[in-house]
């Protein structure tokens, strides 16, 4: 059956702001989803998307806190970190534990019975691993994703730490504390970070400005001053090139940056009209940009022109003969919006790539409806032929 | 018949009479003519005889004169020695060199008989003499460029080598025209302003002020003349031997035909190898480009415009360009051989395009420093009310569109105008003016898009800051330029382009003038020249789309700005501080809500100054003879108080009766929390974008504005764990925002839906058990009491 320009939809019955890809499986398109309610127990849905059958199956876990953000583990498919808000009467607290998901060889079995319920009802449960707790304002944990299974970062209102875990992984200490609460006050607090994959460096947003630190000497490698007009409040470094960075903000407004000189952006895209919230470039094509908004709309664009694929399509320019007709039949991809997506009703807060098939996304609005798309087919072979 | 025969009986006596008496007369002419003939023969006998007895002498005289022309010659060559030597003293070397010239070859014919070969090696003694004084004549430091040329004649008829003769040519004019520029260039701030009147010029200058023609003159006659006249003369000796020149080259004719040096100059060539030519031609071209360059580039200085463009009399430069344009045409020889015409032609068209560029440019410039000014003293000023701020806003915009109304339709269309009806050669021709006025048409379309290019730059946010950032001008800037570009799009420049085509196009030809109409934003009809109508559109279509966007980033910025103060409110731990001592539930609105609806209430002051309400839109609509600004700040300020009391009435009991309407609830967001309602009403509800097209006008703004300030309020609520008070408090401030906000907005729909939303975002982040407040409660929080 031919599903193309098809999306699977998956409701959670649970508000939800944070989702991720599974990183480490590589078989199947699995992504992590933890809804957030205040009013009943919380739940860690594991969403694994069967492309031949187009369809969405999927575990969930009890997750009793509310989720605000989630990052799953880039060496083993089990783990994953959940960053989480506790509250008493008086004030709330955000917190961070590491989990393992045990169950999946009950997954397997499922499927090799045939006939499993298209949604798991058991609630599984999940292994604990450990738990920080430390300043009470954890925002966001980052994994190295060099897949290096001895360091991680977590991000606080205020701070970020550097943890080493130790050799069971079974426990973690800070070994580095970086300070951003000496300046002012009144200013709001870390907004997201992400870890660059091609040097130990981690940028991380705050206010209007975009910063990079180095792990090793906790120095400032970079600074973007300004570069939003309001609050930035997504990163993504590019996977397949050096020293480029993407950023979006509260002004609706996504930048690519060449960190070697950021006086002044590479490119920018303003398709969105509300705060951008998330952005992802494609791990295999990175010509290929998700941004996701609290306009309700996903957006696919392609920006080949900044990527690591522009230098390849120069080089067709220059062949001629039939190889080049048939792409000219074809078109080369060109900058700007694929498309864009607007199966959401309510807020966009978190869009991801699949960890296995390069042309499928997953995103998530805030009415718990998790929508997994892929890329349209003229695009797709716009780029691999 | 009979009757016939009678009537002319007399004729037919006479007829008969005639021929008898020819009959008589015929017989006597016969002998006569044998005579005649024996006559003749006899004659032409006796001639025959003479002639044979004087042929002999005659052969004998032709013989010797003969001889004493080749006498003559010899004696001539013999003599040859001395009379070069003659000349030698005397230095005529002219002289010496064409009976040289003239005898060469004939010596050399000859030089197997000893006595032609003594006189040769005696006479090639001597010209070596004379080539030497030559030389010396050319390379001393004082002679000029015709005496260097007379030299190279005299050297080339004497056969010196060419190639060489070329370089020292070259070399030796090259220093002297340098040294003429330089010296030309010192003495031209010098001439006496009376020159031209020595000149030969048939330009009657008066005013001595015109210095610039002066120079110019002095430096065409000094300069250029010689300049030519070198390229003239090496073109000929060195580049181009035509044929007849070597036809006339033969010694004996062309020497006795032109007893002139300056005619000599004609007949006088080389012949080198083609190689050897292209290396000559190649440092030639090298030296008169560069020459020629410096030469335009004091012209250039000449042309220059002055600082303050308003000052500017185009009349001393089209003069200029004129004799340029003259110079030029004297200028044959330059002309081949590096297109000095065309060149000349270049410095035209830039002017004429710079003549533009700086009216129209400094245009530009003004304006921008005028806004610059403006966002400076926005900041700075201190206005005691802000009934004066907003006068002086007003007039702000209404001084700066006069102003540049005027200058384009009376300063510039002035200068260009005098550009055109200056009666010169250069303008002439009809399409000289025409490719004028086009290249004009075309700066001023350029300038239309710079201003509102820098327009949009100015108000356009930088990302990432400079590393010293500049403040950014007050969002009322960008409320001003838009409202502006709007003006500039519905009248101005239909306006100036009118006045512009009425001016320029058509005092020419009527049949050009199709007379397009173009209709203005009122309704008013134009009618423009064909040429200028497409600009028009194009610019009155940009000027709109820009005004749009720059309101749309007016919107964004204030929006943003009001957005920020929510930022804040409403985490526990501001509520922490003020829940110790206070009841358990809210008992006033917000503060930092009243800040924002004051803010509101500024910018909505703001935008009501500038765009008006709808009512004096309708105004304008009527009256739009003149700028509409100026209707429409003045009907503004008359009707300013009154329309801003006017909304308020009509909000109040437009709000009473809805509340009668729906007895149980005014606020009807907060009653129901059940999620699939929400989700429902979500599915009806238009997806609403919220920086997105903003109208323009009133309505529009305030709309656009608070979408952004309730989105924000939404997204912010989101972000946060309620407690029941925050809950509580809440309610109440959208309730208050509700009262507040209605009177800016025509639909309530959105308003109602976003409220909506908030309360169920609201309801949803509440830790605690929601416990809605009553809604007589939240009434009278919110109404203030």
């Amino acid at each position: 059956m031919d599903n193309e320009g098809r999306s699977c939809v998956y409701g959670l019955r649970h508000q939800a702001r944070c989702l991720t890809a599974v990183i480490a499986e590589t078989e199947q398109n699995k992504f992590l989803v933890g809804s957030q309610t205040l009013k009943r127990d919380n739940e860690i849905h594991l969403i694994n998307f069967n492309e031949d059958e187009f369809e969405i199956t999927s575990t969930i876990y009890q997750h009793l806190e509310e989720v605000w953000d989630i990052a799953a583990c880039p060496a083993k498919s089990d783990l994953f970190f959940t960053c989480y808000k506790t509250f008493d009467s008086i004030s709330s607290r955000t917190k961070a534990k590491l989990w393992r998901m045990n169950n999946s060889d009950v997954i397997s079995e499922d499927f090799e019975k045939g006939s499993r319920p298209p949604r798991s009802t058991s609630h599984l449960p999940l292994e604990c691993i450990f738990e920080i707790k430390e300043d009470d304002t954890i925002k966001k944990v980052l994994w190295d994703p060099k897949k290096d299974l001895t360091k991680f970062v977590s991000i606080h209102d205020s701070s970020l730490r550097i943890w080493e875990f130790d050799e069971q992984m079974t426990s973690a200490k800070t070994s580095h504390t970086v300070d951003f609460s000496s300046m002012n006050e009144s200013l709001p607090p870390l907004t997201t970070g992400v870890w660059n994959p091609h040097q130990p460096e981690v940028a991380i947003g705050k206010e209007c400005y975009v910063q990079g630190l180095d792990l090793r000497s906790q120095s400032q490698t970079f600074n973007i001053n300004g570069a939003h007009s309001v609050l930035v409040h997504a990163l993504d470094y590019n996977p397949n090139k050096p020293y480029q960075i993407a950023s979006a903000g509260d002004d609706c407004k996504i930048r690519f940056w060449d960190l070697r000189n950021t006086t002044n952006c590479l490119k920018q895209i303003s398709d969105h009209t509300h705060w951008v919230w998330a952005i992802a470039y494609n791990r295999f094509h990175d010509q290929l940009f998700l941004s996701s908004s609290s306009d309700c709309q996903v957006n696919l664009q392609s920006i080949v022109s900044i990527s690591s694929g522009a230098f390849q399509y120069d080089e067709r320019e220059n062949d001629d003969g039939s190889e080049y007709e048939y792409h000219d039949q074809l078109g080369k991809p060109t900058d700007g919006l694929v498309r864009a997506y607007d199966q959401h009703e309510d807020s966009v807060y978190a869009v991801a790539w699949s960890a296995c098939d390069p042309w499928v996304f997953c995103s998530l609005s805030y009415d718990g409806r998790a929508v997994i798309n892929r890329v349209p087919k003229e695009e797709k072979y716009k780029i691999i032929l | 018949m009979k009757t016939l025969v009678y009537e002319n009986y007399n004729k037919f006596i006479s007829a008969t009479d005639t021929i008898r008496k020819m009959k008589s007369n015929v017989e006597s002419m016969e002998s006569e003519m044998d005579q005649l003939s024996k006559s003749i023969s006899n004659i032409s006998n006796v001639t025959s005889l003479v002639n044979d007895a004087l042929g002999p002498k005659r052969e004998k005289i032709r013989q010797l004169t003969g001889v004493h022309d080749l006498l003559k010659k010899i004696q001539f060559i013999f003599e040859l020695p001395t009379r070069l030597k003659l000349c030698l003293d005397q230095e005529s070397y002219a002289q010496a060199v064409r009976y040289y010239a003239k005898t060469s070859r004939l010596l050399e014919h000859y030089r197997s008989l000893s006595v032609f070969s003594s006189i040769e090696s005696e006479c090639k003694e001597i010209i070596d003499k004379v080539s030497k004084k030559i030389r010396e004549n050319m390379t001393s430091e004082n002679a000029t460029g015709s005496e260097i040329t007379d030299c190279i004649v005299l050297l080339i008829s004497l056969k010196e080598p060419p190639q060489q003769l070329a370089k020292e040519y070259l070399d030796l004019q090259e220093t002297v025209l340098s040294k003429l520029l330089v010296a030309t260039i010192d003495e031209m701030p010098k001439i006496p302003a009376d020159y031209l009147l020595k000149s030969s010029e048939d330009y009657q200058l008066t005013t001595s002020d015109e210095r610039a023609i002066i120079e110019l003159t002095y430096l065409n006659e000094k300069f250029l003349k010689e300049l030519n006249k070198f390229v003239e003369s090496f073109n000929g000796f060195f580049l181009q031997p035509p044929k007849e020149c070597r036809d006339t080259k033969s010694p004996g004719k062309s020497p006795a035909k032109s007893p002139k040096n300056n005619d000599l100059i004609r007949y006088v060539s080389t012949t080198l190898d083609v190689e050897v030519k292209e290396l000559v031609r190649k440092e030639f071209l090298e030296f008169i480009g560069a020459i020629t360059s410096e030469y335009l580039t004091i012209v250039d200085g000449l042309l220059e415009f002055p600082n303050n463009i308003l000052d500017f009399k185009p009349e001393t430069h089209i003069k200029l360009l004129n004799k340029l344009n003259f110079a030029a045409l004297s200028c044959a020889s330059l002309s081949s051989v590096i297109k000095f015409d065309e060149r000349i032609k270049e410095v035209i068209s830039t002017w004429e395009t710079g003549i533009g560029k700086r009216l129209f440019g400094n245009a530009e410039k003004e304006l921008i420093e005028k806004f610059v000014e403006f966002s400076e003293k926005q900041k700075t000023k201190v206005f005691s009310s802000s009934q004066q701020r907003f006068k002086y806003v007003q007039t702000f915009v209404l001084d700066t569109e006069t102003w540049l109304t005027t200058y384009l339709t009376k300063d510039c269309l002035r200068i260009i105008k005098e550009c055109v009806k200056t009666e010169v050669p250069m303008f002439e021709n009809k399409d000289d003016v025409e490719k004028f006025l086009k290249k004009i048409q075309a700066e001023f379309r350029e300038f239309w898009y710079s201003i509102i290019n820098s327009m949009m730059k100015y108000v356009s946010p930088i990302n990432p800051y400079p590393i010293n950032p500049q403040d950014p001008p007050p969002p009322i800037t960008s409320l001003i330029m838009s409202r502006m570009l709007l003006d500039f799009g519905e009248i101005i420049v239909t306006q100036v382009y009118t006045s512009f085509s009425d001016r320029l196009y058509t005092s020419r030809d009527n049949r050009n003038r199709f007379a397009i109409d173009v209709y203005g934003g009122y309704g008013e009809r134009h009618s423009i020249s064909k040429e200028l109508a497409q600009d028009v559109r194009e610019i009155v279509g940009v000027c709109k789309d820009i005004a749009q966007r720059i309101l749309e980033r007016y919107v964004e910025i204030v929006g943003n700005r009001i957005s920020m103060n929510i930022r804040g409110i409403y985490t526990m731990k501001s509520s922490i501080t003020n829940l110790t001592d206070v009841p358990s539930r809210p008992t006033s609105v917000s503060k930092i809500w009243n800040v924002i609806i004051t803010e509101l209430t500024l910018i909505e002051k703001e935008v009501v100054m500038l765009y008006g309400t709808e009512e004096e839109n309708n105004l304008d609509d009527q009256d739009s003879n003149s700028l509409p600004s100026t209707d429409q700040n003045s009907t503004a300020n008359q009707d300013n108080s009154n329309t801003i009391r006017a909304p308020y009435a009509h909000s109040n009991s437009s709000y009473s009766s809805i509340n009668s309407n729906r007895p149980k609830s005014s606020n009807p967001f907060f009653a129901s929390f059940t999620h699939l309602t929400s989700h429902i009403d979500k599915l009806f509800s238009d997806r609403i974008e919220i920086f997105g097209i903003v109208e323009i006008g009133k309505p529009g703004i305030m709309m656009g504005v608070i979408k952004i300030l309730l989105k924000a309020w939404i997204e912010t609520v989101r972000m946060q764990t309620l407690t029941n008070k925050i809950f509580q408090q809440i309610q109440v401030d959208s309730e208050f925002v509700r009262l507040k906000l209605w009177k800016y907005i025509e639909d309530e729909r959105i308003l109602n839906t976003m409220l909506q939303e908030l309360a169920s975002s609201a309801f949803r982040r509440c830790a605690e058990d929601p416990l809605p407040l009553e809604n007589t409660i939240i009434e009278q929080i919110a109404g203030g009491l």
